[in-house]
């Protein structure tokens, strides 16, 4: 279980690393929309860097950057109303994180049976994005993806919380 | 079972799982799926764990959140509020509990590039704190200054709170913007207002600062420069229509990347930087998909609708609904993260206050300047704990005594929009 959850910490540490050069894409994305613009603007249409695609570029860069993010941030990202709970003994405090971290294993798996489905459809029906005319069935898989890290993250962090509760891990 | 029942059913659940330590995010979610599957079917209720994190994730109004973040994450690491205070403290810590001004003016300052307001607090703490008590400042005084200063990033624009606020509603985040900007820059003054009066009447709170020439002052101004610079291309770039709020984010959030390579930040700090945006988008983002799928619920539930007929029927005014609003935000403030509350309690009452006929932008303001005192007031207040991490020795009543005159102006603030609506709608 412990190589596992290492395996899968890696990948979703990886994961995050892209998500970070996605932000810092997003932000050179609108950069160059801006410029090019005010160039375009500035000498009266004569010079025309404008591109198409920009805003499904920065829409697409917002997904993956945050849906890579979520399953490393699953057990470190969560605000949590803790003042009825202050005084709950440290093993009841984890037995509750066990129990939310098995809820969000089955919100998460629940999103990738239907994002696996959206892949197939779209796979299917050849459907490809407005802009960049991207196959539609790649963005719902590159989304799968996601989804089903968030999936093992979240059920590898639960059962490790449960473990804790029983004595199992430390 | 009548679909309001059921409506409040899941609401009951969503509020005893919150209670029970579950994040607020997969409260949401869950009540929300729930509700959603007992009021309409199971099939749909799954649909929607495909149309809502694939709708908001690539929902270009959203993509400003992480690049202001990123901005305030870059001023933060490369330890911009030392530049910032320095340069306050020679134009006023000379002045009768100038070092406090000048603590006061850096936050709104930094917090007007942060956003944050946890993060405000700690940067200034850090450097701050010591030199207030070094020159003999009360700890009341020296820990409220900072506790209420780091609330200013709620309000001055470009803020996260007043963006969600107008996506959930669908207001222009532009139009939230400016009118954030004067009840922002309000709260900065009747909080020097509030320091002045303070050492008017209790002398022995401060003691005098070292006094500086005309040279050192502009020499301090100079250091001002950089961070009001992007603030005012932000916000001027938005106000004339030049840039759209995802533009203006990129735009500061590079700004502000260079003054912090200036500064001396490397290849390594600014992966660090993103590494620390995205856990912070990730825990916005996690309750925003909550209060989606929630959101979902509540439109099926008719909840908000049947609210609406139930003051209809109570035949309050406007105003009433407005306090009794207000009431239930500080009370939830005082338990509840202000992004949380905002995403939780904004689909419910907005339907409310558009009944009573209130401007939703003015309305805006009001809600978030509420949420902004549940940070300093007790029992959770956030940022009176940030202090605390930062003055060991000073107790939590000592800082909870010091925000007091703070949250005594929050309230003049409040009163003052409340009966001027042209604070907040003027440049609008």
């Amino acid at each position: 279980m412990s190589v596992l959850f290492r395996l899968v910490d890696a990948v979703c540490r990886g994961m995050l690393r892209l998500s970070a050069l996605l932000i810092a894409a997003m932000m050179l994305v609108v950069l160059a929309d801006v410029l090019t613009r005010a160039l375009f603007r500035l000498s009266d249409g004569q010079l025309d860097l404008t591109f198409l695609g920009g805003i499904e570029l920065v829409r697409f860069a917002l997904l993956f950057a945050i849906l890579y993010a979520l399953p490393w941030s699953v057990d470190r990202s969560q605000v949590v109303v803790d003042l009825f709970t202050e005084h709950l003994p440290e093993a009841g405090k984890t037995l509750l994180e066990a129990i939310c971290f098995t809820g969000y294993t089955l919100l998460a798996l629940g999103m990738s049976t239907r994002f696996w489905s959206a892949t197939i459809d779209a796979a299917r029906s050849g459907e490809t994005s407005q802009d960049l005319l991207v196959p539609m069935a790649y963005i719902y898989a590159a989304t799968l993806t996601g989804t089903i890290m968030l999936t093992l993250r979240s059920l590898l962090v639960a059962s490790n919380r449960l473990g804790k509760v029983l004595g199992r891990t430390s | 079972m009548s679909t309001t029942t059921t409506g409040l059913i899941c609401i009951a659940l969503m509020l005893a799982l919150m209670a029970l330590r579950i994040p607020i995010a997969l409260a949401m979610a869950v009540a929300g799926f729930t509700g959603f599957a007992w009021i309409v079917a199971f099939d749909p209720a799954m649909a929607i764990l495909e149309n809502a994190p694939f709708e908001t994730l690539t929902n270009y109004n959203f993509s400003p959140i992480p690049m202001f973040i990123l901005m305030g994450v870059l001023a933060s690491r490369s330890k911009m509020s030392d530049q910032l205070f320095s340069g306050a403290r020679t134009l006023f810590g000379s002045w009768n509990g100038g070092i406090s001004l000048a603590a006061l003016i850096s936050c709104g300052i930094f917090s007007a590039i942060s956003g944050s307001s946890v993060a405000t607090a700690a940067s200034m703490s850090r450097v701050a704190l010591p030199e207030m008590r070094k020159h003999g400042y009360a700890d009341s005084l020296a820990t409220g200054t900072l506790a209420a200063g780091g609330t200013l990033g709620i309000m001055i624009p470009p803020s996260i709170a007043l963006l969600l606020y107008a996506l959930i509603t669908e207001q222009s985040v532009g139009d939230m913007f400016m009118a954030g900007l004067i009840p922002g820059l309000l709260g900065l003054v009747l909080y020097c207002a509030a320091v002045a009066i303070l050492v008017y009447f209790r002398p022995h709170l401060v003691q005098p600062g070292e006094a500086t020439t005309l040279r050192q002052k502009l020499a301090g101004l100079k250091g001002l420069v950089p961070f009001t610079s992007i603030f005012l291309i932000i916000i001027g770039g938005i106000y004339i229509g030049l840039f759209t709020p995802t533009e203006a984010a990129a735009v500061g959030a590079f700004g502000t990347l260079v003054i912090a390579v200036r500064r001396g930040m490397r290849w390594s700090g600014f992966i660090d930087a993103l590494q620390e945006t995205l856990t912070v988008s990730a825990m916005i983002f996690f309750m925003i998909l909550g209060a989606e799928i929630f959101g979902f619920f509540l439109s099926v539930s008719r909840i908000s609708f049947e609210l609406v007929e139930l003051v209809d029927s109570l035949s309050l005014s406007p105003y009433m609904v407005l306090f009794a609003i207000l009431l239930l935000f500080m009370a939830l403030g005082c338990v509840m993260d202000s992004i949380a509350m905002l995403l939780l309690t904004v689909p419910v009452v907005f339907p409310l206050v558009q009944a009573a006929g209130f401007d939703p932008i003015w309305f805006g303001v009001i809600a978030v300047i509420t949420v902004e005192l549940g940070l300093i007031t007790p029992p959770v207040g956030m940022n009176v704990f940030v202090i605390k991490a930062f003055a060991k020795d000073v107790s939590i009543g000592s800082i909870y005594k010091g925000v007091m005159p703070f949250v005594i102006s929050d309230l003049v603030r409040l009163a003052l929009i409340i009966a001027f609506p042209v604070i907040a709608l003027g440049l609008v």
